[in-house]
């Protein structure tokens, strides 16, 4: 399925670009607010300069009552510069914030990149096999969601195969043969447990095409179970 | 009004002695709290151009811990009440 692989890998490239953004925009913004609190808040020493210059350019105030009003306005100024101040740090704390959750939102769009490459590849395996049960008494093993009937033979094969492969062990044919017959290994031929095998892949390969790709629809006919768009004859 | 004419007496009699002392006026401030003052002080012989008159007050108001502003208005008459009254403290102090 080329077309679906190629798609997929533009959705990641998409993915990869939309991470550099986030980047981006997280230390663009972070640069800016930064910027703002540095250069466009007032500092704590804006109230006494402006005070001071009242001061020097209207001659007429020299009262002492007017110089003590004015230290009073300086006074108050310099006191709400200090809560600008505590103001600039609730600002900072809620752009940390900002960030955090902008650093969370990338995550997320990295973890959607990994998971986009990660549909790719199920979708270049064809199955992936997450599950697989072996149900002796109905006779049937189930594979992820899908069911599949067997019969006793090849049930038994596939058992004796999984119970070797939880040991992490391989078994030829002879093995395959004795540990079902129950018949001890000299006596037994290679030719019946290669028989075995090929049972289990054709009865379960033919159910498993007829599951996933090749469907049979009751008293209709056949249809092929795949996207329109992924068919491509060359 | 006698002593008025007894004023423009002296001054026109002796115009050295009048001219033995300027008043200049001026701001000063100190920083963190800022604390502001008007003051008058007086400089030794004629007034010299603002200019002058501020780098010689400067290092007097300096080493009271005072930074002045500017010179408001330097004069070779002694200040009028009002003047004085605003000065407070800080008349002919440094």
């Amino acid at each position: 399925m080329p077309v679906s692989i190629t798609s997929v890998t533009r959705a990641r490239r998409a993915g990869t670009r939309l991470v550099g953004i986030g980047i981006a925009v997280i230390v663009a913004l972070l640069v800016g607010t930064a910027a703002v609190l540095m250069w466009a808040l007032p500092g704590a020493n804006a109230f006494n300069a402006r005070v001071e210059r009242i001061f020097v350019e209207n001659d007429a105030l020299t009262g002492q009552a007017e110089l003590r009003l004015l230290e009073i306005l300086a006074q108050s100024g310099t006191t709400f510069a200090d809560t600008l101040t505590s103001y600039r740090m609730v600002i900072l704390v809620l752009l940390v914030f900002a960030a955090a959750l902008l650093v969370a939102a990338l995550v997320f769009l990295v973890m959607l990149v990994t998971l986009n490459r990660r549909v790719a590849q199920i979708e270049r395996s064809g199955i992936q096999v997450s599950s697989l049960i072996i149900s002796r008494e109905e006779n049937t093993v189930y594979l992820n969601t899908m069911g599949f009937k067997l019969t006793e033979a090849m049930i038994e094969t596939l058992a004796v195969l999984a119970e070797a492969r939880m040991d992490d062990e391989m078994l030829s044919g002879v093995q395959i043969e004795s540990m079902i017959s129950g018949k001890s290994a000299p006596d037994c031929d290679e030719s019946a447990g290669a028989m075995r095998i090929k049972r289990l892949r054709d009865g379960l390969g033919n159910q498993m095409v007829s599951e996933l790709l090749v469907k049979t629809i009751a008293r209709k006919g056949y249809v092929l179970a795949i996207d329109k768009d992924v068919i491509e004859v060359v | 009004m006698k002593h008025a004419m007894l004023i423009a007496f002296l001054a026109l009699g002796m115009p050295a002695a009048a001219q033995a002392d300027c008043f200049a006026e001026y701001k000063a401030k100190q920083d963190g709290p800022l604390r502001l003052h008007y003051g008058i002080a007086s400089l030794p012989g004629a007034c010299p151009d603002a200019a002058t008159a501020a780098a010689q007050l400067r290092p007097r108001l300096s080493a009271a811990g005072w930074q002045l502003l500017n010179i408001v208005r330097l004069s070779p008459e002694a200040p009028g009440p009002q003047q004085r009254a605003n000065a407070g403290e800080h008349y002919l102090r440094y």
